[in-house]
C-alpha cells in the first residue's frame, strides 16, 4: 500500500475533497509487480495466453477443481502465478511476498 | 464530386468534382438540370452580392467588427467573473462556458454538455438576440449587422450574465460519488451526485503490447496518465455545469 500511496500522491484529484466515495472495477486478473516506489515491470493482462500450456502441464482438472473448492477461484493460465513466469527474471524474487498464499500454494 | 449551396436564401450552388467528370458536363455528354438552373433571378442575386462583397475595405471592416465583439463579450465575461472563453475566426464564434481556454475538439467536448448553452441562449432570445443554445453550433456576424446592432447584443449579453453566479460565490455543489473502471482498454470516470444524476463523465484508452505470440502486456503508467486525464476532464465537465445551478 505504501508503494501505491507514493505512486498516487503526485497524482491526488483537484476536486478530492468533494468526492464522498469511489467506486471502483477494473479488469480480470492482470498481474502488475510492485518494487519499493514503482512497477516492476508492465502489467500482465489477463488477455496474456503465454502461460495457458504451462499451467495446463501443472493443473490438472482434479487440482484445479480442488482448488476452486477451497479458495472460490479457479486456476488457469490466465491467473496470477502462471503469468509471474513471464515478469523480468530478476523482479519475481523481489515481489514474490506480494502474491495470495492460494496461488503459489497450488503450483508447488 | 461536392456540392454547396450558397445563396443564402436564394437557390444558388456550386457543384464540382474531377476535371474528367466535369468535362462530360460541360461537353453535354451528361445532362445535368434542375428547377432553379440558370434561373434569372438568383443568378441575378448571386451578381449583386459578388458586387457588393468585392467592395474595397469590405471584409476589413466585417472582421474589425468582429474583433470589437470578441473583445467586448470576453470583457463581460471578466467583469461578470464567469469562467468562459469567446472562441472563433473572424465572423464565426462562440462563447464556451468553460474553467479552461478550449484549443481542441477534447477541450470542447467535456464541456459541451453544461447547460450554461442553453440557457444562455434562451436569455438572450429574450432581449430577441438569437445565439443557438447549442454549443457545437457557431454564433455568425453578418454584413447585415451593424454597429448597432453589435451594441445591442453586448448590452443584452451584459443583462444575461447577471443571471450566472460566478463559480468562487455559487452554492456548494452536493457531495459527489466517483465511479472508475480500469477497463481492458479504457479507464473511464464517472461522476454522480446525490440525485443519482450523472453530472460528468470522461474516458481515456491505452495501448496493449503484443510483441510476441499470446503476449498481453500494459503500461501501468499509461493507467495512471490516462486516470489522471479523465479525472480532470470528469472535474472540469462537473465544474461547468455548475455555473448554472446557481
Amino acid at each position: 500500500m505504501a508503494t501505491l500511496d507514493a505512486a498516487l500522491a503526485p497524482r491526488a484529484s483537484a476536486w478530492a475533497d468533494r468526492v464522498r466515495a469511489i467506486a471502483l472495477t477494473g479488469q480480470l486478473p492482470t498481474l502488475v509487480c510492485l518494487g519499493e516506489h514503482a512497477p516492476l515491470a508492465p502489467a500482465i493482462s489477463w488477455r496474456d495466453g503465454r502461460a495457458d500450456h504451462w499451467a495446463a502441464e501443472r493443473v490438472d482438472r482434479a487440482l484445479r477443481m480442488s482448488m476452486y473448492a477451497r479458495t472460490g477461484m479457479p486456476i488457469d493460465g490466465r491467473y496470477l502465478a502462471p503469468m509471474l513466469r513471464f515478469i523480468l527474471p530478476t523482479a519475481w524474487i523481489r515481489c514474490a511476498a506480494s502474491f495470495l498464499r492460494k496461488t503459489i500454494s497450488c503450483l508447488r | 464530386m461536392f456540392a454547396k449551396g450558397l445563396g443564402g436564401g436564394y437557390p444558388v450552388a456550386a457543384l464540382g468534382g474531377r476535371r474528367d467528370i466535369m468535362s462530360l458536363v460541360a461537353a453535354g455528354t451528361v445532362s445535368m438540370a434542375g428547377t432553379y438552373a440558370a434561373n434569372g433571378i438568383a443568378v441575378a442575386a448571386a451578381n449583386a452580392a459578388l458586387d457588393e462583397l468585392s467592395q474595397p475595405g469590405k471584409y476589413e471592416a466585417l472582421f474589425a467588427r468582429c474583433e470589437r465583439f470578441y473583445d467586448s463579450l470576453s470583457e463581460i465575461l471578466k467583469a461578470h467573473r464567469l469562467p468562459g472563453y469567446v472562441v472563433g475566426l473572424g465572423p464565426v464564434l462562440q462563447v464556451w462556458f468553460a474553467e479552461h481556454p478550449i484549443k481542441n475538439y477534447r477541450d470542447a467536448a467535456v464541456t459541451r454538455t453544461t447547460t450554461c448553452f442553453g440557457v444562455g441562449g434562451e436569455s438572450m432570445l429574450e432581449h430577441n438576440i438569437l445565439f443557438h443554445p447549442g454549443a457545437f453550433e457557431n454564433l455568425f456576424v453578418s454584413f447585415a449587422h451593424s454597429d448597432e446592432d453589435i451594441d445591442r447584443t453586448l448590452k443584452a449579453a451584459d443583462d444575461v450574465a447577471v443571471r450566472f453566479v460566478p463559480m468562487s460565490d455559487a452554492p456548494r455543489a452536493p457531495d459527489l460519488a466517483l465511479g472508475i473502471d480500469l477497463g481492458t482498454s479504457a479507464v473511464k470516470v464517472m461522476a454522480i451526485d446525490a440525485a443519482g444524476s450523472v453530472v460528468g463523465e470522461a474516458q481515456g484508452t491505452f495501448a496493449t503490447l503484443s510483441r510476441e505470440p499470446l503476449q498481453a502486456e500494459q503500461s501501468t503508467a499509461d493507467w495512471f496518465d490516462r486516470l489522471g486525464e479523465c479525472d480532470g476532464n470528469a472535474r472540469r465537465s462537473v465544474g461547468a455545469a455548475r455555473l448554472c445551478l446557481g
